[in-house]
This record gives C-alpha cells, sequence and structure tokens, in this order.
C-alpha cells in the first residue's frame, strides 16, 4: 500500500475523530494545531494498528515520525514494508 | 418538544456522586470555568443576557426522575418558564493577590445545591482593571466540554446584542438502552477485570477524617516558555501528543516523594483519568459524554513510567475499556441515586483510586474575548467527590498550561498541601 493511501485514509479517519470535513485537514500540519489532543492521538494510533497491523506506540513515538497525517502515513507505510 | 431524555450510565454516576458529596459536604456536584478578561464586564447588561438565554434551555428547568420502564429520565416541563440564574457580583481590592482571586473562585463553586432547578450560576469577581468570571455548572447537566459549548454559545448571543431569546434548544432523543443487558453484563465483567488487576497494586487512598471537609482550589497558570518548554519535555519523554499520560506520572511521583519524606509507606497509584468521547459537539452540549481511563503505577516499580502511562493509555483504548466503562455503569441505573452515592462512598470506592484526573483539552482556547473584553486566561476549577478527595487537572489556553490541584481539607494537612505544590512545580518545571 502506497504512502499517499495510507494518508487518504488516515485524513478521513482524523476527520471523523475530530467532526471536520477531510478538506479541513491539512496533512503536513502538525497535529496538535489541528487539535489532536492525547484521547484523540490515541485513538488514531489504534485505528493504525488495526488497519495496518503497525504498532506505532511500540515503535518509539519520535515526534519527526508522527507529528503530522502526512509523517504518520509515511512512518506506517516504513513500517509496513520494513 | 422533549420532555424526557433517557440519562445514560455515566450520568446516573454523577448523579450518585452528586448525592455523596451532598452527604459528605452538603455541596452539590459542581465544577467551574473561570475566565480573566481584561477589563470590567457590565454586570447588568450580562444579567439580562443571561436569563434570556438560559430561557431557551427548559432542560435547566428540569429534574431526574424514575421513567416507566425504571430507567431514570430527565424530565422537563411543559410549558416554556423564565429561567433564574444566580449572577452574583464580588469585589475584591485593586492589590489581591492571585491567591485570594483563586480563594475567592473556590467559594463561588463550593456552594449547597440551593434551589432545585438552578444548576449553573454566575459569578463575576472585580479586581483592578480586571474582572474573573466564573460559570459553575451542575455535573448532573453538563461535563467540562459540555459547560465549554454552553459558555461559548452565550459568548456568541452577547456578541450579537439581540433583546431577543435565543429559539428553544431541543434535547436530541437518548435511547433508554435497556437491552441488550448481556453486552452491559459482559462489559461489566471486562471493567471489573480491570479494576481487579489494578488493586493488585495495591493503591493507597488519601482520606479526609473531617466529618464536614471544605474544599481547596490551588492554580497554577504557567506563562508561555514554562508551558512550550513542559510540553515539549513531556512529548519527548511519554511520546508525542502525550501529555496527559505525563502529567500523570509527574504527580505520581511528586506523591511519592511527600510520602517518602514523611517516612510513610509508598504504596501504588491508581489514576482514574475521564475523557471526552462526544462524536457532535453541536449536539451533545447537555448531560455526559466522558468516561474514563485507568493508569496504574505499582508500588516500588522505578523505570521509564512516562512511556509506561502513554502505553495504559493505548492498550485501554484498544481494548474499548471507555466504551465498556459507558456500557457497564448503564447497569447501575437501577440502583437508587441516595443508594449509590452510598456504595460510591463504600463498597465502589476502589473506583475512585488515588487521585482524579481528566485528559487536557483546549476548548477554552476558542474564546477570544465576552463581550468586547479580551479573555486573558482561562481555566477549570473542578471539585471532587469525597473519594478520592484529591484531584489533578490540567487545560491549555492560547498556547499556556494552567494546572489545578483540587483537595478535601483533611486530605492534606496545609504544610503537605504547599509542600506537594512545591513539589509539582519542581517535577513539571524541572526545577533543581
Amino acid at each position: 500500500m502506497k504512502a499517499e493511501t495510507i494518508q487518504t485514509e488516515l485524513t478521513q479517519r482524523i476527520a471523523d475523530i475530530l467532526s471536520v470535513e477531510p478538506d479541513a485537514v491539512d496533512a503536513e500540519a502538525p497535529l496538535h494545531t489541528l487539535g489532536v489532543d492525547s484521547m484523540r492521538m490515541v485513538e488514531m494510533l489504534v485505528f493504525i494498528e488495526k488497519q495496518y497491523g503497525v504498532d506505532l506506540m511500540a515503535a518509539g513515538l519520535k515526534r519527526e515520525d508522527v507529528a503530522s497525517v502526512a509523517a504518520l502515513a509515511r512512518s506506517v507505510e516504513s513500517r509496513k514494508t520494513s | 418538544m422533549n420532555r424526557f431524555r433517557y440519562l445514560n450510565g455515566i450520568d446516573w454516576v454523577l448523579t450518585g456522586l452528586h448525592h455523596s458529596i451532598r452527604q459528605t459536604s452538603g455541596l452539590g456536584n459542581w465544577s467551574q470555568l473561570a475566565l480573566e478578561l481584561d477589563g470590567k464586564l457590565d454586570i447588568e447588561h450580562f444579567r439580562a443576557a443571561v436569563q434570556r438565554y438560559a430561557s431557551a434551555f427548559p432542560v435547566l428547568q428540569g429534574r431526574a426522575v424514575r421513567g416507566w420502564q425504571l430507567a431514570p429520565v430527565w424530565k422537563m416541563p411543559v410549558k416554556k418558564k423564565q429561567a433564574l440564574v444566580s449572577v452574583e457580583k464580588q469585589i475584591l481590592p485593586d492589590d489581591a493577590s492571585f491567591e485570594a482571586i483563586t480563594e475567592k473562585l473556590g467559594q463561588c463553586v463550593a456552594v449547597s445545591p440551593g434551589t432545585p432547578g438552578r444548576y449553573i450560576g454566575f459569578n463575576a469577581i472585580y479586581t483592578a482593571q480586571k474582572t474573573f468570571l466564573a460559570f459553575r455548572f451542575d455535573h448532573r447537566l453538563f461535563d467540562a466540554r459540555g459547560a465549554e459549548l454552553f459558555i461559548q454559545g452565550l459568548i456568541r448571543y452577547l456578541d450579537d446584542g439581540t433583546a431577543e431569546p435565543p429559539p428553544t434548544f431541543q434535547i436530541p432523543p437518548e435511547k433508554s438502552d435497556l437491552r441488550p443487558w448481556i453486552k452491559k453484563f459482559k462489559s461489566g465483567q471486562q471493567v471489573v477485570r480491570l479494576l481487579h488487576r489494578q488493586q493488585e497494586a495495591t493503591p493507597f487512598q488519601l482520606e479526609s477524617r473531617i466529618s464536614n471537609p471544605a474544599f481547596r482550589f490551588t492554580l497554577i497558570p504557567l506563562n508561555e516558555p514554562e508551558s512550550v518548554a513542559l510540553i515539549n519535555r513531556a512529548y519527548d519523554q511519554a511520546g508525542y501528543l502525550m501529555l496527559t499520560p505525563w502529567l500523570a506520572e509527574r504527580m505520581t511521583h511528586a506523591l511519592n516523594t511527600l510520602l517518602e519524606k514523611e517516612g510513610r509507606p509508598p504504596g501504588g497509584y491508581v489514576i482514574p483519568c475521564s475523557t471526552d468521547l462526544r462524536a457532535d459537539t453541536q449536539k451533545e452540549m447537555f448531560f455526559n459524554h466522558a468516561s474514563f481511563i485507568y493508569l496504574c503505577r505499582p508500588a516500588g516499580e522505578g523505570a521509564d513510567w512516562p512511556k509506561r502511562f502513554s502505553r495504559q493509555f493505548f492498550e485501554q483504548v484498544q481494548q474499548g475499556m471507555p466504551c465498556h466503562f459507558e456500557n457497564a455503569w448503564k447497569l447501575a441505573r437501577i440502583i437508587p441515586a441516595p443508594l449509590f452515592g452510598k456504595l460510591l462512598r463504600g463498597p465502589l470506592k476502589s473506583f475512585a483510586g488515588t487521585f482524579s484526573m481528566a485528559s487536557v483539552g483546549d476548548g477554552l482556547s476558542a474564546i477570544e474575548s465576552v463581550a468586547g473584553l479580551t479573555v486573558r486566561n482561562a481555566f477549570h476549577m473542578p471539585m471532587l467527590p469525597p473519594a478520592p478527595g484529591l484531584g489533578f487537572f490540567a487545560n491549555t489556553f492560547g498556547g499556556r498550561l494552567n494546572l489545578c490541584l483540587t483537595s478535601y481539607s483533611g486530605v492534606l494537612s496545609d504544610k503537605e498541601h504547599t509542600e506537594l505544590i512545591g513539589l509539582l512545580k519542581r517535577e513539571l518545571l524541572s526545577l533543581s
């Protein structure tokens, strides 16, 4: 699965979590500026674990790896292919 | 118009806690939002607007009764009534310290339930060229996020400047959700198993032995550089956006240091952390849409707790624990509220843990001004049930972090309270 496809799915998911339209989610923006808090972040990580089988929490949450939707998508893709 | 609204399980827990607090201290289960405004608020204009605005919410005139299926419902009046909301003015000297203002704010929220039907109230505290506007709300009707939405709506109404009351607000219907009971029973099993595992950590509970304890708030507003440094440290140690688990871990560390200093055997820690489950903020202003994550730190285990608390957060969401709590509490609705209050102080006390927390929110940042006065800062000040009697809360406002330590008198002595605040500041701000 390509990073673009993952990014589209993650954008949709985060839009659902934040009750906004997917167009309102800037994929490059830091997640905290979108209104994501601890609970919403954990919901995203649980979604990623269920959907793609990647446990980013166990992999070590480095800020640069998970700080935006685009970064999350890249992290998921690299861990799925490695 | 919907005249009845079924109460969910968390609503009933809050109703039980209302009775529990009344039985212990004679106070209601209140919480408060406080806004620090730059300038003097026109109290007469504000009072008139509040009465008109509140009249659009028949839910504020309601009360809890049993429905025909025995599930509790919130019953609202048939005819629209004029709302009577208390809006009081208090004046402090111009040189009043922040501690004196906090004490006054604490007196505004720690009040007896008062006249039936009054579930909200406002206090405007004037000092120098500032107004502290406090919005007190009954937890049976609002959770913290709901109260933020209510006051945001009120401020929009004030800004519109209309003399007409807003249209009557319809409460969305809620199903009784009595069946399938087996699903709730299975959720209950999950909850009991989690709590049983956590009891193995031998958590200690601080408890007030005073018969009529008073309530105490300490607000610790951090400036922007302090907040940024703290949040970055939290993200480094607990993971990106894991501020809530990190704060929980720092509080356990500060408490542990305090107990060790006093030569008291340090126990384990169980921390119920409430978290918002609402999906639609427009419709879900009233009643409770929160659930819980339980963080647990067994006695004597040392390393890497920020990450371990983050992991516990993740695992409990993965296991659906917030939804299991929500489902399981629905079964508790059969218990009469006064009896439920006693159970929460007695056999169910272990649910309370060592101290209470809530997921750190940023909802108040949406409020930039009130009646043309700039909002300089905004705080959450939640009261607590007698068990655990100690709470540690935080919210962010415009990039700044505000901390709030709450406790009943007798849970911590004055000296312990002061010492704990010093230790917390040291833990959080990394002071030597």
